[in-house]
């Protein structure tokens, strides 16, 4: 089935050089998680002996339930955008009216429009709704932040899917949602992983919008909590802090680890085809 | 109720809910946000409407000048060295060999790592006593050590290029996701009546491609006007003025500064670039698509 | 209380449950799978909003007054955790616990210059703390704080706590003063000072003489952090104010007016001498990209000679010199001068504790700032943060004697109760610190550069809370 071609030798050479370069600042910030304070500022010094401190210092309490609350806002954010965003990228791509246009064009703003001067107003909103200081807002916001990219994600796949797979169906209103769900929504599975993929560690990095919403430390997510350590520990200090930054990167890597053979393989190729 | 009317009221219960959510938390605030663009405002108390004096002041300060050309510098960047590194990237990534997926990885890695940890890395190798003028000297380049953050000429090039140990992979992954979507017996076909290397490129890849490539593009050139993390960790726009973003400008105004309306103001000239850019942008790589 | 959160949520979901619903009725196994994602999303969105909602304050009165059940929340940016902050904390909430037993201190910290963005949305969003550390008299503008005019503890307040002119606003008190602040010096190693045979200098030709015999040793002779870029904007100001102030007590009001530009003649000089130590090599190679701990780092090492900083430097320098394990050495001060010798130091309180406007819990606020300021728990933390007292019945005693010499530049000298900026837009003082981490950074000066911060003084002047007193 896959019948791509095969690298030269030379080429495969000259990507693993390249691959080694992007490699280095991950692989300098695991050494230094295990540099002695008696060598960490010795740029060119390697670790003779694994020094577990910094990761002592580390894995505390906060880590924990920082570690907690990205999990939920991340897979909240994720799945609230997805759901909704797939629905209305299919129709956008679908339909032709002016109405549709003019929400595709609508969305498509928000990806233009800088967020920055919409602070103050979206707090005095979130105090309205009652959701200030709460990880609901965190997932309305990452969708509503989301939902112009992921729609135009999904109306861009929809126009690869041929038409007569919805006319064939018998369609009556009731119908089409679940002609949606059934038939068109695995075939945007491919959308659904790019989207994952592109914009999981959106959610799981950022730093702001936490920063700003959230006041508990009970209900702080990761990035702010690294921030605070680091501001803690002062940055002459700097061990522990690539220690929780390595334990802050590991989920993700390791979804990445497992998925990508999946997503962008197995999914891409199959559900297209399929 | 005809057909036609009844599919066209369920498409729109498929629209609303996300277009619910977007227009209460994205687009309310964003309005809102205009009124104050007209404002002498602080961010507390009354705002007093001043009319177009903020929007007359962006063209005079330096902060928002410099910070719009660097972003200009930037979006040209991405979108004359970037994306066809990433297209490339893609191409070769799809291939077949043995440590493929080593080198998938190593590729995407850096786009999952966060600007927070990116900056606490990259601010240690980058400091004069750090890795990279440390790695200079062992090859006998001490003559090129810099500070390399914390001077007018290589500050901005630096973040620069710190973007790309990121971008190139984030691209290269729509790319990937899109090369594999190409049914593989078009390029049977295609290879049966004598087409070849760079010819199947041409007449098949990238035409296929379209659609990731106006992603990819459109994606560039508003992640460049928009950056705003790096600059903002690493060198909070200085030396002087020298490593500003457009973006960075307006939410210091906001928050150094505490000029809120002024702030908005910059926002707004922010998104008009913005928009203006993709609109030619995209309408180039639509007429594109249709001619190939 | 949450109806509006509820009601949102509910909308959303009849939509999703209308089109789950819908394909319930034209078949089976659909229903299942959109439905199933339904069910995820409002999982995830509903299940934190119950129960999260303790934004602002919140008093369920029960029973008597001082055995009520309630949460106050206090905010403030340094309460990190060295040694003395954490110890302030605790005194506050054990203080606390005698008054109101019942009583929860809720901690707003949110490290570093981040607070003030925060609060001021806080504030506009009417979710701020009842009790808040703040920096800017704007609040007090707005109408966010309470007048604390007639509070207990005014009467004990210092003649310099009466000065400050960051607690009060149109003859209204809105703060209590915190730790005394000197606006920042020079701090230098007074053994290597001793060892190169160099006196504190007087003048700025000393000062560069003394930078020059740093350098001739091989050392640094000045740490800077400007990646922190307060720490340019101490260095600038401080200068500026010991060429400026004493020959004219006027000119922050000739600034503010514009009688006086900004690139007048005075300001240029100060450049000029910063231009001059760049091109001599008087400031550490990175200069511009450590933060202030790290150049702390680099003066407790006793690589470099002098660094410029607030009060808190002895002891934070101790504590350096412990962790790094370097050499000991005894920590000297000496002000910012003119060509001719002359010099002014600031003194006042850098933050100011104030009560929110808005807050229900009045009294207990009033209580918890007066707990605050007690002198059992005021002492200790002062000590910790290098600041003087501003009440008469605190007293600290420093461990290290180069707080007499501070205190003798106080009282010897010009000193008055507020700094440059007070006469400038902020944005204009940040406009002049960029050219200053231009020039830093070895670009030429180029007095047409200081243009941005006229422009921006021009167009901001409204925002200036003149000092009042």
């Amino acid at each position: 089935m896959n019948g791509s071609k095969r690298a030269s030798f030379g080429t495969e050479v000259a990507l693993l050089f390249v691959s080694l370069l992007f490699l280095l600042p991950v692989l300098y910030l695991v050494i230094m998680s295990f540099k002695e304070p008696r060598i960490f500022y010795k740029p060119l010094q390697l670790p003779d002996r694994l020094y577990l401190d910094y990761y002592k210092q580390a894995l505390g309490v906060e880590f924990f339930r920082s570690l907690f609350n990205s999990l939920l806002v991340t897979v909240g954010g994720l799945a609230l955008t997805i759901f909704v965003a797939s629905m209305a990228g299919y129709v956008l791509a679908r339909r032709k009216e002016r109405t549709f246009q003019f929400f595709f064009y609508l969305f498509m703003s928000g990806m233009v429009i800088p967020t920055v001067g919409s602070l103050i107003p979206l707090f005095k909103l979130a105090t309205f709704l009652h959701l200030i200081n709460t990880r609901t807002l965190l997932v309305f916001l990452y969708t509503a932040g989301f939902i112009p990219f992921a729609s135009f994600l999904y109306s861009a796949f929809t126009k690869s899917i041929p038409r007569e797979l919805e006319e064939s169906a018998n369609i009556d209103g009731c119908g089409s949602l679940r002609m949606f769900w059934v038939i068109i929504f695995p075939l945007l599975l491919p959308a659904t992983g790019t989207f994952i993929l592109t914009n999981v560690y959106g959610i799981w990095n950022d730093f702001l919008t936490p920063l700003i919403f959230l006041n508990s430390p009970e209900k702080m997510t990761l990035m702010p909590t690294i921030v605070q350590f680091m501001f803690n520990k002062q940055s002459i200090n700097f061990g522990p802090v690539f220690a929780i930054s390595v334990l802050a990167m590991l989920p993700l890597l390791l979804l990445f680890v497992l998925t990508q053979k999946h997503m962008l393989r197995g999914l891409v190729m199959g559900s297209v085809k399929g | 109720m005809n057909l036609n009317r009844k599919q066209f009221m369920v498409s729109i219960l498929f629209l609303i809910p996300a277009a619910a959510i977007f227009i209460l938390f994205f687009y309310v605030p964003f309005l809102q946000s205009i009124y104050y663009s007209f404002t002498d405002w602080n961010g507390v108390g009354k705002p007093k409407f001043i009319g177009w004096a903020n929007y007359a002041h962006i063209w005079k300060d330096p902060h928002m000048t410099d910070g719009l050309w660097n972003s200009l510098k930037m979006a040209a960047f991405g979108l004359v060295v970037q994306n066809p590194l990433a297209l490339l990237a893609a191409v070769l990534l799809n291939r077949q060999f043995r440590t493929r997926s080593f080198i998938r990885t190593a590729f995407y890695l850096p786009v999952i790592i966060s600007l927070v940890v990116a900056s606490v890395v990259w601010g240690q190798m980058l400091q004069y006593d750090g890795f990279i003028n440390e790695v200079m000297i062992r090859i006998g380049l001490e003559s090129i050590t810099e500070d390399w953050l914390g001077n007018v000429w290589t500050s901005f090039p630096a973040i620069i290029l710190l973007t790309q140990w990121q971008a190139i992979g984030y691209c290269a992954i729509i790319y990937l996701a899109g090369l594999q979507a190409i049914p593989q017996d078009m390029y049977e076909a295609a290879e049966i009546e004598g087409a070849r290397g760079w010819s199947l490129f041409r007449f098949i890849t990238l035409p296929m491609l379209m659609p990731a490539v106006t992603i990819v593009l459109f994606l560039t050139v508003v992640g460049s006007l928009k950056l705003f993390d790096l600059p903002y960790i690493l060198t909070n726009g200085g030396p002087g003025t020298s490593s500003y973003t457009l973006f960075l400008a307006v939410y210091n105004a906001a928050f150094k500064d505490n000029n809120y309306g002024y702030a908005t103001a910059g926002g707004i000239v922010l998104a008009i670039f913005i928009v203006i850019v993709s609109i030619v942008q995209l309408s180039a790589t639509r007429r594109k698509e249709v001619e190939l | 209380m949450k109806k509006r959160a509820i009601l949102l949520l509910a909308a959303i979901l009849i939509v999703a449950a209308a089109l789950a619903g819908c394909s319930g009725n034209s078949g089976g196994n659909t229903g299942g799978n959109s439905g199933g994602n339904t069910g995820e999303t409002g999982g995830a969105a509903g299940g934190d909003s119950s129960g999260t909602n303790n934004a602002g304050a919140t008093s369920e009165g029960e029973g008597g007054a001082n055995d009520k059940t309630f949460t106050i929340r206090a905010g403030a940016w340094f309460i990190d955790e060295r040694g003395h902050q954490v110890a302030f904390k605790k005194a506050v909430e054990d203080g606390y616990k005698k008054l109101y037993p019942n009583a929860t201190i809720q901690w707003d910290i949110t490290l570093g210059a981040t607070y003030f963005d925060k609060l001021k949305a806080q504030f506009a969003s009417d979710t701020a703390p009842d009790v808040t550390f703040y920096q800017s008299l704007d609040y007090a503008k707005a109408g966010n704080l309470m007048d604390l005019s007639g509070e207990p503890w005014v009467s004990r307040m210092n003649e310099a706590a009466k000065k400050d002119p960051s607690l009060s606003y149109e003859g209204k008190l809105y703060g209590a003063p915190g730790a005394g602040n000197i606006g920042g010096g020079i701090w230098y190693n007074k053994d290597l000072f001793d060892k190169l045979g160099i006196q504190p200098p007087k003048t700025v030709q000393e000062f560069l003489d003394a930078c020059e015999k740093i350098k001739a040793d091989g050392k640094t002779p000045i740490a800077l952090g400007f990646k922190d870029l307060w720490t340019a904007n101490m260095f600038l100001m401080n200068w500026l104010q010991s060429y400026t102030f004493p020959t004219d007590a006027e000119y922050g009001m000739k600034l503010y007016d514009g009688t006086v530009s900004f690139d007048d003649a005075v300001i240029q000089k100060v450049y000029q001498n910063v231009e001059t130590m760049k091109s001599k090599g008087y400031f550490n190679k990175n200069a511009l990209s450590i933060d202030w701990p790290q150049s702390a780092q680099l003066f407790a090492s006793g690589d470099a000679a002098m660094i410029v900083q607030g009060p808190w430097m002895p002891s934070a320098n101790a504590e350096n010199i412990d962790k790094g394990g370097y050499d000991k050495f005894q920590i000297g001060f000496f002000p910012f001068m003119d060509e001719g010798g002359k010099s002014s130091m600031t003194f006042a309180s850098g933050t100011g504790l104030g009560i929110n406007a808005k807050t229900k819990l009045v009294q207990e606020s009033k209580d918890l700032v007066a707990l605050m300021l007690s002198p059992e728990v005021m002492a200790p933390w002062l000590e910790g943060e290098g600041g003087l007292p501003m009440f008469t019945d605190v007293n600290v005693k420093f461990a290290d004697p180069v707080m007499d010499t501070v205190k003798q530049y106080l009282d010897g000298g010009l000193t008055l109760p507020y700094g440059l900026t007070a006469f400038m837009a902020t944005s204009s003082a940040n406009a002049m610190v960029d050219v200053l981490t231009k020039v830093v950074s070895g670009v030429k000066f180029n007095p047409a550069d200081l243009k941005a911060a006229q422009d921006a003084m021009t167009k901001d002047k409204a925002t200036i809370v003149l000092p009042q007193t």
